[in-house]
């Protein structure tokens, strides 16, 4: 690009000023910063693997509600079949263990986040 | 021969090289760190963490990077918002640093000695007319860049130029006689 500035220069107060600033008396700059790009991939990396567990495991505490509802609707349709106590319980064991996933999912990732902050 | 600025995002950006821009931080951080240091008025460890902070959005947005503008005019673009979000943030006045009036005398050595009184006057000047100042006589770039960088019209970059320089002239006039020995 066409330089459109050099009218300005010429006196000993443009020459003061052409010199660079100071800087700051951090010599392990570029470390630190690569350092904290390495901790935030990190991190990145453990809250997409989390959700993708938890998202999973919630995908499947999803699975029972619709073998619920789609029991619902035969149910309403037949007017005459209810779920006998052996589904119920099947189907509540199922929810529990897919929030028992999810929770631990969630303690998992709250522990490390806790300790890497 | 050095790798290209261009060849070096290319590799972070594409093949997810850290090593790549390790290389373009350790290029460019005294820059963005002196530019920063400048327009906080000296703070180095305000101007150290802002600076950490433009970097670490610049290797997020860096595949956001079209080339339309040098690499070093962007960086010096994130590094400016960077210090006025920080100031908007912190209710800053444009002239909190001191005025400069009890410095008057300059330093037994002319190179040094004035050098810290530019920089000490540098503090009484607005933010703008700092950083124009900066970008246009210290780091070259043209007021059609500088322009670019601060997201004002080139007459004001001008305007804080020629008023900068005014300021700076009056409160350096000890020195005028003593640098152009």
């Amino acid at each position: 690009m066409t330089r459109d500035n050099t009218a300005d220069r010429g006196d000993w107060l443009d020459d003061l000023l052409s010199a660079p600033p100071p800087l700051p008396g951090n010599d392990d700059f570029s470390a630190r910063v690569m350092a904290e790009i390495g901790r935030q991939g990190r991190l990145r990396r453990l809250v997409l693997g989390a959700a993708s567990v938890i998202g999973g495991a919630l995908l499947l505490g999803l699975m029972p509600w619709a073998d619920i509802m789609a029991l619902l609707q035969q149910s309403q349709k037949l007017a005459a079949l209810v779920p006998s106590d052996r589904d119920l319980l099947g189907l509540a064991a199922g929810l529990s263990t897919n929030l028992a996933i999810t929770a631990a999912g969630a303690a998992l990732l709250l522990g490390w986040l806790l300790r890497e902050g | 021969m050095a790798e290209s600025d261009a060849a070096l995002i290319a590799r972070s950006v594409l093949g997810g090289d850290n090593r790549a821009f390790a290389v373009l931080l350790e290029r460019h951080q005294s820059m963005v760190r002196g530019l920063l240091l400048r327009l906080t008025g000296g703070n180095g460890s305000l101007a150290d963490d802002l600076a950490q902070e433009t970097f670490l959005q610049v290797f997020r947005s860096l595949g956001g990077y079209r080339g339309e503008a040098k690499f070093s005019s962007w960086l010096y673009r994130i590094a400016y918002n960077k210090f006025l979000t920080h100031k908007r943030r912190q209710l800053v006045p444009d002239l909190e640093f001191g005025n400069g009036t009890d410095e008057d005398c300059p330093h037994p050595d002319r190179a040094i000695g004035a050098r810290i009184d530019l920089e000490r006057a540098m503090t009484t000047l607005k933010t703008a007319e700092r950083a124009a100042l900066t970008l246009c006589f210290a780091y070259g770039l043209s007021h059609v860049e500088a322009s670019a960088v601060m997201g004002l019209p080139v007459g004001t970059i001008k305007s804080h130029i020629a008023r900068g320089r005014d300021k700076l002239r009056l409160r350096l006039a000890p020195w005028a006689k003593e640098v152009a020995l």
